[in-house]
């Protein structure tokens, strides 16, 4: 874990119209942190992650990457700093899975600026990584979940950036995509957040975890610190038993219930 | 569903051999006849040899069917390059500048500085007057389908435009006298008749200007089919860059109807089977639809003249019947894959 700050979020608060979303949000991201983001639906998880990558304004309050305001940096800076994963994902309209994972050139080019030979070989090197070799050639739409997601982290890589934002990455995956999906990540050594609906996942993979409910910030610290049954009861509204996870040093959560 | 990259390296010499036959092959069709060695002999002639030409068949082949060739290939590149981008500004695969409203805001636009003006209007003035009218359309679209792209409420909004501008252009004909009516019409329908050498270029100017800006874009425009969201995490001006692309498609709309006439479906046609030929080489799909493009017009142009004996049909009745077809081809295949 690194000490230099990456990602300061101050006193950020987001309203659209008269609804205050997000209220008065305190945190930063040291570099090298893989930090999970926690919270009921409807708590603010992708509005405040769409303050992080500039697709929401804050209200009040700022964002800062590296010691800078994120709304100074032009808008191709921002994303050499920062790169993003969504859930969902368009049809793409008939690009291939290349294509896309080209995409990630994006704010590394100017206007006619073509692909280099070094491109080529880097986009052939995160095909061979992320196992998407006999999958080069089709269409992006045709994908699995699963395999849309890995297309998604080999465009995200192809970006390098310092920071990788996943909202709810495991989302519409199985078991073992979700599992291989993070150990990619995590071999990766890049400073990300990534939202969570699974809070085993969110225990067993992340250096913090973030707690948020109804726009606000409840807790922020290690997975032993934030993932308690006082916690979850209160926030989850429903009965949880926390303990260690039989295998590893990590909390594990048991949901309580029964017919 | 694999394909190899290799079938592609046929595409270059496949495109180039049709680039430069169709032109010299379909010179030969029309009312006149003229052989291929006619054709020859005038083009020998041209760059200064010595041939036996008939003066008639010349003048026929240089000041007639040349520049109408060439404008039917500007026109078709056009089009093409246009329904290319507003497909992928919007996400949208049935986008055309015809069904998005464009054409026929375009047409109104021309056909107003027309009958106001008189025959004597200068193809600068009809050009101007059709981008107001197809970049108001552009706006109305927008405005009506807001900047989220969906898919129907677009299309929607797009023919609701159309037919507010195709009211306003009957209107129009119907209160001009009966002769400058029948030659709006027949000019509205499109048709490449009115082709000189004099009004190539500004549709050549504006064409190129499109293609080369389309062409240094190439890169943000393959971003936006990401999504909105995600293109933007990767620096591209969403919003911007969307409204410089639709104006520049109706600036290309706008220069070809005001030469040629709504020719509809175009757009839609060339782009989406380009985009099937081009696998994985999305770098190539503008300047494929250009090339292709071209070439698919100077064949329905000589559809145009060859279907009915001693008159020619408009162009853009034979496109829309083909258009049509295919759209409720691209349609039903779309409602089976959902």
């Amino acid at each position: 874990m690194g000490d230099k700050k990456l990602l300061t979020v101050e006193n950020l608060t987001w309203r659209i119209e008269d609804q205050e979303i997000l209220s008065d949000v305190n945190f930063h991201i040291n570099q090298g942190d893989f930090v999970g983001l926690i919270g009921p639906n409807g708590a603010g998880k992708s509005s405040l992650m769409r303050c992080l990558y500039r697709v929401n304004k804050p209200t009040a309050g700022s964002v800062a990457f590296d010691g800078q305001n994120i709304w100074q940096y032009t808008a191709k800076q921002n994303a050499k700093n920062i790169a993003v994963i969504l859930q969902d994902h368009t049809e793409q309209l008939g690009l291939t899975v290349s294509d896309v994972i080209s995409q990630g050139l994006t704010p590394h080019k100017h206007l006619l600026e073509w692909d280099t030979p070094e491109d080529r070989q880097q986009i052939e090197n995160l095909i061979v990584e992320l196992d998407l070799h006999q999958l080069r050639n089709s269409p992006f739409s045709l994908l699995s979940g699963g395999e849309k997601q890995r297309v998604m982290l080999a465009r995200a890589m192809l970006q390098s950036p310092q920071l990788l934002i996943m909202d709810e990455p495991t989302n519409h995956l199985d078991v073992h995509y979700q599992v291989e999906l993070l150990q990619k990540v995590k071999k990766l050594d890049m400073t990300v957040l990534a939202s969570f609906h699974d809070l085993n996942l969110a225990a067993a993979f992340c250096d913090a975890i973030l707690l948020i409910d109804d726009g606000k910030l409840l807790t922020f610290g290690t997975p032993e610190e934030v993932i308690t049954e006082k916690n979850l009861n209160e926030i989850f509204n429903t009965q949880v038993v926390v303990d260690k996870h039989p295998l590893y040093a990590h909390p594990r959560i048991t949901y309580a219930y029964h017919e | 569903m694999k394909h190899k990259p290799m079938k592609h390296l046929l595409i270059i010499p496949i495109a180039l051999s049709l680039l430069i036959i169709s032109p010299l092959l379909s010179i030969c069709f029309g009312a006149a006849d003229i052989s291929f060695s006619d054709v020859f002999a005038i083009i020998y002639r041209v760059f200064g040899g010595e041939a036996e030409v008939d003066a008639i068949k010349e003048r026929i082949v240089l000041e007639l069917r040349f520049p109408r060739i060439i404008l039917a290939f500007l026109a078709g590149a056009g089009l093409s390059l246009s329904g290319a981008v507003l497909q992928t500004v919007t996400r949208n695969p049935l986008a055309d500048p015809y069904l998005f409203g464009i054409s026929s805001g375009a047409s109104f636009g021309a056909v107003l500085v027309i009958a106001s003006v008189g025959a004597a209007s200068s193809m600068v003035s009809i050009t101007g007057g059709a981008f107001l009218g197809g970049a108001l359309s552009v706006l109305l679209v927008v405005s009506l389908a807001g900047m989220g792209v969906q898919i129907e409420r677009m299309l929607l909004a797009g023919v609701a435009v159309q037919f507010m501008f195709s009211s306003a252009t009957s209107l129009v004909l119907y209160l001009s006298d009966p002769q400058a009516a029948a030659s709006l019409l027949f000019w509205i329908l499109g048709s490449f008749t009115r082709a000189s050498w004099d009004n190539l270029l500004l549709p050549f100017v504006v064409i190129t200007f499109c293609l080369v800006v389309f062409l240094a874009f190439t890169r943000p425009l393959r971003a936006i089919l990401a999504g909105d969201e995600s293109a933007k995490s990767l620096g591209v001006e969403v919003y911007r860059l969307r409204i410089g692309m639709l104006l520049l498609s109706s600036l290309l709309t706008a220069t070809l109807v005001a030469s040629c006439g709504g020719i509809g479906f175009v757009g839609l046609m060339v782009p989406h089977i380009v985009r099937r030929i081009l696998i994985n080489q999305s770098q190539y799909i503008l300047i494929g639809s250009a090339i292709f493009g071209g070439i698919f017009m100077i064949w329905v142009d000589v559809l145009a003249r060859m279907l009915m004996e001693n008159s020619e049909l408009p162009v853009g009745v034979i496109t829309a019947a083909m258009g049509s077809m295919f759209f409720l081809l691209v349609l039903k295949r779309r409602t089976n894959s959902a």
